[in-house]
């Protein structure tokens, strides 16, 4: 009942609430790992409001905010084996590039979707991408990037992981304002997530197609 | 939206419309409320309807365009509003001469009391015609003649084209003439008793504002604002950037287009202050440190890419027949240094013009525009702190339904009274969309009925708030109240787009004042300062949470301070040191850096009264 309530106070984005209710639960011995699903699924109706314009990007940038703030006071408690359930994912924003708004908005997103998620940050030079693939066999690989030279360093990371041998290992997708189709195509990508929203569920997509496969 | 809908993007207004495919240019500015030049009534015979459409779906020539334009003229994409069909999505640039009626361009901002001390100086020159027994050069005759003045002990030099125009200006004049010079070089020439002006360069992103003044006195005769030229190259900076990298070709164009630009402005600013071209003497400008690369030709990658390198932040002295500026004597332009990358000459002449580099109490000045930039002078810590954040076009009414630049019938100013809607538009026309200062009071307006949520969501059931095609929307003004017979209205994503932009500014200046243990209640000046500083509405502005509510601080809408500032340092040379300390004496953040931003940027998204921020603050 309770987690339930703190779900809703996620969703309607209510951070005091929210922080509240996750440090009462915690005193009263609720299970960490039920209260963050709780939030989680709180993750879950603010990514459907969104696609149900019911809510917009500063409401998205809130709730990751929110939902890091949640994993902050939750850290300690969880016991690392009991974390993640999903597939790896790798992210960064590419060589040359800063903006991470958007990105940031996606992690919080794919973090609360219980994905193992690899954050490389900003400006991410492609060996770096490289590496990340192979320390974490991630399958699926988000490079965002809002400048225009940002495509550059985009086709020029996948032409790093193709002499690496990994392309065929795992699944690229590109992000980003000024990305699009044919972006996705220039630079040699599989597909392209046009919001956060977007995005996340193209991981949770290709993450199941692959654990079925 | 229907299947045979098109959007057309006016430039440099900004306006959007959407048409039926096979409209014509001319029909789509109608609709939009644009009053664009038809002479002949939309015949296709006068030629006076030049567009510049741009983007991918150009629509091929048609005969009669054919005939009126040149091949070139096609080539770059200019065709006849009254007969060029649309059929996809366009931009549609309008020239100044194709536009019936004029964009308000901002070019006042107070001339500062500076102390004249121009580096052009003006002698007369009165010599002794050559003779048998008096035989030195024509030059030499000059110097001399200098050099006969007090103090005059200087080894002058000049170029070979001002010495090309010495000799028969001196027979002419019998000897009796003016030389202009700076420092130990002769830059030219002009008739007896004729004084040096000079000319300042506000060089913007979307305009140049220029103004004419004489040099021995700081008075101004003529000022003169145009749309940068550039705009056919790329609306937004970025890709004209992009375009620059390109190749020198490609370099080249964006700087002569620029170039020419500021040789038009200088001569229309002669004409205007009956002064002759041989009188110009001086050059400053001033503008972004994007702008200045492309002005001057200087290679642009680094400020393409992160870590955002400049090819220069130091001041430049070059001759303007280097960047292209023809005039008769050989007249040198100074360009004020830059910050950094994104902090450029502007924000440098906005401190200089204010005087925040040498104020005694805690002082906040902030250009907003496209990207909005921030100064914040600690005297006491004997701090100057400066950052930049990109805010985007929302405050120049881009990226809103209903938004448009600042140009006739633009919603300037919002009260809802007990009477229902209050509303003021430039020159009074009925309405046709909302500039930056109109959509800030609006948004204001409508939170203060409690329309919008802290969120900025639109709550259904409040009056006005309607479902729209596209979500939710607030109806501000009816279809028969309005110029072109259509609502206007806020939508619910004008207001995402207000909020995003907005939070941008807001947190800038959150992390700068956090930075430097600054108070709110210790800051005694803000000083906003470009168009939209000028005409935005303070209350409405801290009502939303754009800017601060500082309790003790007097505010200041500055007007155009890029402008003065490029004033100042065009007539004083004391003022163009200043600049130069400014620029590096002036820290520069790197809001990127700050670990906490991005939260700031989220919380400042909301609108100022909510308990989240109250507690915080508390």
């Amino acid at each position: 009942m309770i987690l339930g309530q703190l779900a809703k106070a996620l969703a309607d984005l209510e951070e005091d609430q929210v922080l509240e209710i996750v440090r009462t639960e915690l005193e009263g011995g609720t299970e960490p790992l039920g209260i963050l699903q709780a939030c989680q699924q709180g993750m879950i109706e603010v990514g459907e409001r969104f696609e149900r314009k019911e809510y917009f990007v500063s409401d998205l940038m809130m709730s990751g905010e929110i939902f890091k703030q949640v994993g902050l006071v939750l850290e300690p408690h969880l016991k690392s084996s009991t974390r993640i359930s999903g597939g790896a994912v790798v992210i960064g924003t590419v060589q040359g590039d800063i903006h991470d708004i958007g990105k940031d908005i996606v992690v919080n997103m794919l973090k609360s979707a219980d994905l193992n998620v690899s954050d490389l940050g900003v400006d991410v030079p492609p060996d770096q991408f490289v590496d990340a693939l192979k320390e974490t066999n991630a399958s699926v690989l988000c490079m965002s990037g809002l400048l225009t030279l940002a495509f550059d360093s985009m086709k020029e990371t996948i032409s790093q992981i193709e002499d690496a041998g990994l392309r065929d290992k795992v699944r690229i997708m590109v992000g980003g304002g000024p990305v699009n189709g044919l972006v996705c195509e220039v630079v040699g990508a599989d597909d392209w997530g046009a919001d956060a929203q977007a995005a996340v569920r193209l991981a949770k997509t290709w993450l199941e197609a692959g654990a079925s496969a | 939206m229907r299947a045979d809908s098109i959007k057309i993007t006016f430039q440099p207004v900004g306006t959007r419309v959407e048409v039926s495919a096979g409209s014509t240019v001319l029909e789509a500015g109608r609709e939009a409320g644009l009053i664009l030049a038809a002479n002949c009534g939309g015949n296709g015979i006068c030629g006076r309807c030049r567009v510049i459409v741009l983007g991918e779906n150009i629509p091929a020539p048609t005969e009669v365009e054919c005939r009126v334009l040149s091949q070139e003229e096609i080539a770059a994409g200019q065709r006849l509003a009254c007969r060029s069909c649309l059929r996809g999505d366009v931009g549609v640039h309008i020239p100044s001469t194709t536009l019936g009626n004029q964009q308000r361009l901002q070019l006042d901002g107070d001339a500062k009391n500076v102390k004249v001390d121009a580096c052009v100086r003006r002698h007369n020159i009165e010599a002794f015609t050559p003779s048998l027994e008096d035989s030195i050069s024509d030059f030499e005759r000059v110097a001399q003649a200098l050099n006969s003045e007090p103090g005059g002990k200087t080894s002058w030099h000049a170029s070979a084209g001002v010495i090309r125009t010495l000799s028969r200006l001196a027979r002419e004049s019998s000897w009796r003439f003016t030389a202009f010079t700076r420092s130990d070089e002769i830059i030219g020439f002009t008739g007896a008793g004729k004084r040096p002006f000079g000319v300042a360069v506000d060089l913007g992103c979307t305009k140049i504002a220029a103004y004419m003044l004489d040099l021995e006195t700081g008075d101004q005769l003529a000022a003169c604002g145009i749309p940068n030229p550039q705009i056919s190259y790329g609306e937004d900076l970025i890709s004209r950037l992009v375009l620059a990298r390109k190749g020198r070709e490609d370099a080249q164009d964006l700087a002569r287009s620029v170039q020419r630009g500021i040789s038009g402005v200088i001569d229309s600013l002669a004409g205007q202050a009956n002064v002759d071209l041989d009188q110009v003497a001086d050059l400053c400008i001033v503008g972004n440190t994007a702008m200045m690369h492309l002005l001057l030709e200087l290679p642009v990658d680094g400020l393409l890419a992160s870590p955002f390198i400049a090819a220069t932040t130091s001041a430049v002295n070059t001759r303007a027949r280097d960047i292209g500026i023809e005039l008769p004597n050989d007249v040198y332009v100074h360009v004020l240094p830059c910050i950094g990358a994104f902090v450029g000459a502007d924000h440098v002449a906005m401190i200089l013009a204010n005087g925040l580099h040498r104020c005694g109490h805690v002082a906040l000045g902030i250009d907003i525009g496209t990207n909005t930039e921030i100064a914040l002078s600690r005297p006491d810590q004997g701090l100057l702190l400066t950052a930049s954040c990109p805010s985007g076009p929302t405050f120049e009414g881009g990226h809103i339904r209903h938004g448009m630049r600042a140009a006739p019938g633009a919603i300037e100013k919002i009260r809802f009274t007990a009477d229902g809607l209050c509303l003021k538009t430039i020159d009074d026309l009925p309405p046709v969309g909302l500039c930056g200062s109109g959509v800030i009071d609006a948004i204001a307006q409508i939170w203060q009925t409690g329309a919008i949520d802290y969120r900025g969501h639109l709550q259904a059931g409040e009056p006005h708030v309607r479902q729209g095609k596209e979500g939710k929307e607030y109806m501000l003004v009816e279809a028969k109240d309005t110029g072109h017979g259509k609502d206007i209205v806020i939508s619910q994503q004008d207001i995402s787009e207000v909020q995003l932009a907005k939070a941008a500014v807001a947190a800038s200046i959150k992390t700068l004042l956090t930075l430097s243990n600054t108070r709110g209640d210790e800051i005694e000046e803000m000083i906003l300062a470009g168009a939209f500083g000028s005409y935005l509405d303070v209350d409405s502005s801290v009502a939303i949470g754009l800017l601060p509510d500082l309790p003790n601080a007097i505010c200041l809408q500055a007007g155009n301070s890029a402008g003065t500032g490029a004033k100042m340092a065009l007539v004083s040379v004391g003022a163009r040191h200043q600049a130069s300390q400014i620029a590096r004496r002036a820290v520069r953040i790197d809001l990127k850096q700050q670990k906490d931003f991005n939260r700031e940027l989220a919380i400042a998204t909301r609108f100022p009264e909510n308990k989240l921020e109250k507690e915080r603050s508390a």
